[in-house]
């Protein structure tokens, strides 16, 4: 069966010179769009995709990325919405492209973020005066 | 039929007072009729969420042994006012950090500052005084660093010259660059739009002719018993009202108290504001007696009868033209989209609806409970008071 993941990987240093994404296209099949990377040389990094494929084929993907040190966080994105700190302001809901930060509630303007929804294009890290979103990295 | 202040006080110390929040009250009205519901309900509370700039608080530190006169401080690296007694001093909401950039870089981020070191009081946590002084006989000491919170302290009294405006601007930008202001950030070419009002469940819009609000009131100020102590600053009453008294623009204004110590941490936070600033969010409600049925009817105020003004914040604004570019109400702009010159435009908001409507429930249960009573007003506020601009002579020669 086809699925479509999320997921943001976190590469150790000694890793950071390994063409992992090209792996995964060619010898596991599988569709990969890159939201958002960053991998210094011996630094380490990280990088937030989402992974379109077969499922055994994104199992295998994830065993190889792990025999090489990398760290998955399947099903994730790389942005971190604090709920219990959000004021429901709304300010973000315009700003959010994807509608990913949305009103889940027009009667009490309750604000939900529906991570799905997200791209990571950290529009509501600077558009939020309460500091609600965070970046991974 | 008439109440008294002391009539529906009564009725809540017995806790038999019929309390609706400002957006019950609407449908329970249109039910039941004005003349009938006004011999039913004895209060209705209203509330507003959101960044009030003109908010601060007067801390005293208690002294130490050898004492100090406190000249310069700052808590957290955020300077204080010291121009008063000893180990008193003043923090305001949008006092930067000490050596933040501003907008050197623009657009400054202004992570930190007066609006943040409040909400950290309120949530107890441990922050930095750091106090010089030139040394008196009386008052020796010249440097004092130490942690403290709020229980450390004497008084925290939060003492805001100007929140709860009545009615307030809506922001756009007409220019073909992004723009940073204290309404959020607005895209080109009027892509999105900002209002900050709580419309119906708003203190002042309920109140529009300053009935029963008024300097003496017992407010909810972020969970404590707070008061109006004065009319606030740029307090504008003498403006254009709709038919139903409702102003179409910022209007009249409340300055309050209260007692940070009791104060609830969901509803002090401090806003950060890129390109503009730091300030406070707070969240106030106010409960209205319902002492006769004009009162009543006032409560019953809904979004689509309120207006507010869209101005251009790349120029009109600035340049103080006095230019409004279209009229909307509450309703409009709370469906998240309106329309602007034949252009639709994204609509959200600065303040809370979501967070108001919960602080009026909240006061509402303390007020069944008998556990919040209301004040009958020493002062009415003024009614017909303009504001005047600034005219720039040049300095002394």
């Amino acid at each position: 069966m086809t699925s479509c993941k999320k997921a943001y990987l976190h590469f150790p240093k000694e890793m950071t010179d390994k063409p992992f994404i090209g792996n995964l296209i060619k010898e596991f099949d599988l569709t990969i769009n890159i939201f958002r990377a960053k991998v210094t040389p011996g630094e380490g990094g990280y990088l937030s995709i989402e992974i379109v494929g077969d499922d055994e084929q994104i199992q295998n993907g994830f065993t190889y990325l792990k025999q090489n040190q990398v760290e998955i966080h399947s099903g994730d994105v790389g942005l971190i919405w604090r709920k219990e700190e959000c004021t429901h302001c709304t300010n973000c809901t315009v700003h959010c492209p994807t509608g990913a930060l949305h009103i889940a509630d027009w009667d009490t303007r309750r604000v939900e973020f529906d991570e799905s929804k997200c791209i990571e294009c950290l529009a509501c890290l600077k558009n939020c005066p309460f500091h609600v979103c965070s970046s991974i990295f | 039929m008439a109440k008294t202040y002391n009539e529906i006080n009564e009725k809540i110390a017995s806790g038999k007072a019929v309390v609706l929040t400002a957006e019950e009250v609407i449908d329970y009205v249109e039910r039941k009729g004005v003349a009938a519901a006004a011999k039913e309900v004895d209060v209705v509370t209203t509330a507003t969420f959101g960044p009030m700039c003109s908010s601060g608080c007067f801390l005293n530190f208690g002294h130490s042994a050898p004492k100090i006169r406190i000249s310069e401080a700052w808590i957290s690296d955020v300077p204080v006012y010291c121009g008063i007694a000893a180990v008193d001093v003043y923090l305001g909401a949008t006092q930067l950090r000490h050596n933040d950039p501003a907008n050197m870089y623009f657009p400054g981020e202004f992570r930190y500052g007066g609006g943040h070191v409040i909400e950290e009081l309120v949530a107890g946590k441990k922050l930095q005084l750091f106090a010089l002084s030139y040394g008196t006989d009386d008052y020796p000491r010249r440097e004092v660093r130490t942690m403290f919170d709020i229980n450390d302290l004497n008084q925290a009294i939060m003492t805001n010259p100007r929140n709860c405006y009545q009615n307030y601007n809506v922001a756009v930008n007409s220019s073909g660059k992004r723009i940073y202001t204290y309404l959020g950030i607005l895209e080109p070419n009027m892509k999105n739009m900002t209002y900050c009002s709580a419309g119906q469940l708003s203190p002042l819009l309920n109140d529009p002719l300053y009935k029963t609000i008024g300097v003496g009131t017992s407010v909810w100020l972020a969970g404590s018993r707070g008061l109006v102590y004065a009319e606030g600053t740029q307090h504008c009453s003498a403006v254009e009202r709709g038919a139903n008294d409702v102003p179409v623009e910022g209007a009249g204004t409340l300055a309050l108290t209260g007692n940070m110590k009791e104060m609830i941490p969901e509803f002090v936070r401090g806003v950060s504001l890129p390109g503009y600033g730091v300030s406070l969010a707070l969240g106030v409600g106010i409960p209205i007696p319902v002492l006769n049925e004009e009162i009543l009817r006032y409560t019953t105020v809904r979004d689509r009868d309120i207006i507010g003004c869209a101005i251009d914040y790349s120029h009109d604004y600035p340049e103080k033209t006095c230019k409004v570019l279209a009229r909307y109400s509450y309703e409009e702009l709370r469906s998240g989209q309106v329309e602007l010159h034949g252009k639709k435009v994204a609509v959200s908001a600065m303040s809370s609806y979501h967070k108001a409507l919960k602080i009026a429930e909240l006061l509402k249960s303390e007020i069944q409970r008998g556990d919040f009573m209301l004040s009958e007003p020493s002062r009415l506020l003024p009614l017909n008071q303009s504001m005047t601009g600034l005219t720039i002579t040049g300095g002394a020669k």
